[in-house]
């Protein structure tokens, strides 16, 4: 009873019926009622990283998953200081919540598009699926699995280069079971007894003078991944010092790089981090796409719906994005038409209009047959499209679905119109892979907060 | 596409070939044929789609019964299949309706159903580019593009080099009448030594 004397002075919903319990969590100020969707640190199955186990929100609204595939999750930093056993294998349609980035942000849900690692042999330099060359210098040695691996296992190979120090040397193990690939490469690197340096990496391309090339400062205590920048027509991965490519080429010194988890994956021109390691054996490997979403419970009645993601780190950006407020980020307006064909405007995210219209490739995911039940209305994703977004780098966090045919003149739903949240986001046609985190939708939006 | 042809559909998945998305859709269960002509589906020009799937156990069993050239454990196969294009609503996706691959795509959720591969492509061909007529129900089983060699198999790169055991590479790197034609990659999680 003073629980219900407490959510009615706040203004809250009543609960359903006397007699019945409120669903309340408790806040500094007081007693109020969770909202129909929340997915935030420390609510259920959200309090531990990559325990790749079933989560549902905070009233135990149903999440869904659904990936066709494994998918790697990652405990701690993405980049930079990963720890040993920090990758965690998730089975297919498992979420893998996690922080993303570096720099402990909120758990969250890791959503990707779907992505090829055509690097095959990727954790096994010794195979010769990888060949080592050199010119004057003496070939690099590679002692296979000298050390544990971030993924826990002993798989971690040593790779011992020689000085290159003159024009024209190079010292180089390289894989050439791919052929233009138009992407970015990326592997785990570490100093071998606690050393840190520099090491060399060559994106071979058809033409081998536009190659593009990068250096990866490792350090010993902890694995580094290192990445390259999206090339077009990449032949080959090579690892080590060259100075015969006019590209980047720098003098090195003797050095010992443990070297684990290559990868080429075909990304968008604009993409700056890769995705998600996938881990090949004889031959190359492809992760599904993510298609996470919630359920809820109850109806989302009443008259305006809040909907929004506090805050979420996007790999590709590796910096937090932080969203509307809570309060404002309501859908307060329609465009012409109907629900699945008209424009939603999310109140303080007025730059950001969300498409739901038969346009561009936005058909091709809402198509993918919406299931329609009591309590659910499935629409695998919300496309953001970048052409009605101001903002310099156009981002969609999450989405509702809905099936309404009309809506009132006001735009707010006005009955039993939005039952169930989808995360995806899609920018300018480009798949955004990221982190989704404290993720609140409610017909109320002061209980978003 | 008609109100009247939409209304003997279910669309199950989307594909796309040539960068261009195209909805699927199968006959809803008890369709004819002649409805779907009636409908104005023999005014759609033919084509020959083909995809990569991950097939389940029975699906396998089916090509095999069928006497497709698919081995007892294998889960990936490209297909192909006629397909019926029409143009889309209001300058929309054209769509794509295949009677033969009604199980093949997400959404038709049983033992039998496949999965397209995530990397998939489809293709779109003219039946004179794809080389063949294709009848409404035929479903072919295509000749994968990749290549790896056994153990103890006599197959070699081009330049007699050697590739290595299970290495799955481009069919046009590979030489030797020991090579055994695979598809080329797998889902993050199967093996692909026993899956391709």
């Amino acid at each position: 009873m003073l629980a219900l004397l407490l959510v009615a002075l706040l203004g809250a919903e009543t609960c359903p019926r006397l007699g019945e319990r409120c669903q309340t969590q408790r806040v500094l100020r007081g007693w109020r009622q969770l909202p129909l969707v929340s997915f935030a640190r420390g609510e259920k199955g959200l309090t531990a990283p990559c325990a790749c186990t079933a989560v549902t929100g905070a009233r135990g609204e149903v999440f869904t998953a659904t990936r066709a595939s494994s998918g790697m999750c990652t405990k701690s930093n993405e980049w930079t200081n990963i720890a040993n056993g920090d990758l965690v294998l998730c089975g297919s349609n498992l979420p893998r919540i996690m922080s993303g980035a570096d720099g402990g942000f909120p758990l969250g849900i890791l959503s990707e598009d779907a992505r090829t690692n055509s690097v095959i042999r990727s954790a096994e330099l010794d195979n010769v699926a990888w060949t080592v060359q050199d010119n004057v210098v003496g070939a690099p040695v590679v002692t296979a699995n000298a050390a544990v691996a971030p993924d826990g296992t002993t798989t971690a190979e040593q790779v011992d280069f020689p000085v290159v120090a003159n024009a024209g040397e190079y010292a180089e193990v390289y894989s050439t079971t791919f052929s233009s690939i138009t992407g970015m490469s990326s592997f785990f690197a570490k100093g071998v007894d606690g050393g840190s340096g520099s090491i060399h990496f060559t994106q071979y391309k058809t033409v081998q003078a536009n190659s593009l090339a990068g250096d990866c400062a490792f350090v010993g205590d902890s694995w580094t991944r290192c990445y390259g920048v999206p090339t077009t027509t990449q032949q080959f991965l090579a690892i080590g010092p060259n100075r015969l490519l006019p590209v980047n080429s720098t003098n090195a010194p003797a050095q010992s790089v443990y070297v684990w988890g290559a990868m080429v994956e075909a990304t968008p021109s604009d993409a700056i981090r890769p995705s998600s390691y996938m881990a090949t054996t004889s031959a190359s490997v492809a992760r599904s796409v993510d298609s996470p979403h919630f359920t809820t419970n109850t109806a989302m009645t009443g008259t305006k719906v809040s909907i929004g993601s506090q805050s979420a780190t996007v790999m590709r950006e590796g910096s937090k994005v932080t969203g509307g407020s809570w309060g404002a980020a309501e859908i307060s307006s329609f465009g012409a038409g109907s629900g699945l064909g008209s424009s939603v405007t999310f109140g303080s995210w007025s730059a950001i209009n969300i498409n739901l219209s038969a346009g561009g490739n936005r058909l091709a995911t809402l198509a993918t047959t919406p299931t329609i039940n009591a309590h659910q209305v499935a629409v695998p994703h919300v496309w953001l499209q970048s052409t009605e977004v101001s903002l310099t780098d156009s981002r969609i966090i999450a989405g509702i679905g809905t099936t309404r045919t009309t809506e009132a003149a006001t735009g707010h739903f006005s009955d039993a119109g939005v039952q169930a949240v989808n995360i995806g986001w899609e920018a300018n046609n480009v798949a955004i892979c990221g982190v989704v985190s404290n993720f609140c939708a409610d017909s109320r939006p002061g209980r978003c907060r | 596409m008609n109100d009247k042809l939409r209304a003997l559909l279910i669309a199950v998945g989307i594909v796309t070939a040539s960068g261009i998305a195209y909805r699927v859709s199968t006959p809803a269960p008890g369709v004819t044929l002649a409805e779907l002509n009636d409908a104005g589906m023999n005014l759609c020009p033919n084509r020959a789609l083909t995809c990569r799937f991950r097939i389940r156990q029975a699906m396998r069993n089916r090509l095999i019964d069928a006497g497709q050239p698919v081995r007892p454990n294998q889960k990936y196969v490209t297909m192909s299949a006629r397909a019926d294009v029409c143009p889309g609503e209001d300058g929309g996706e054209p769509e794509v309706i295949t009677r033969a691959m009604r199980r093949m795509f997400n959404g038709v959720d049983d033992d039998e159903t496949a999965e397209l591969h995530p990397d998939t492509e489809c293709r779109l061909r003219t039946f004179a580019a794809y080389g063949a007529t294709l009848g409404p129900r035929d479903l072919v089983v295509e000749e994968p593009s990749c290549k790896r060699r056994r153990p103890g198999q006599a197959c070699n790169l081009l330049d007699g080099g050697n590739q290595g055991d299970w290495n799955v590479l481009s069919g046009a790197a590979l030489t030797g009448a020991g090579c055994e034609t695979v598809e080329c990659s797998v889902i993050f999680g199967d093996d692909p030594d026993t899956d391709l």
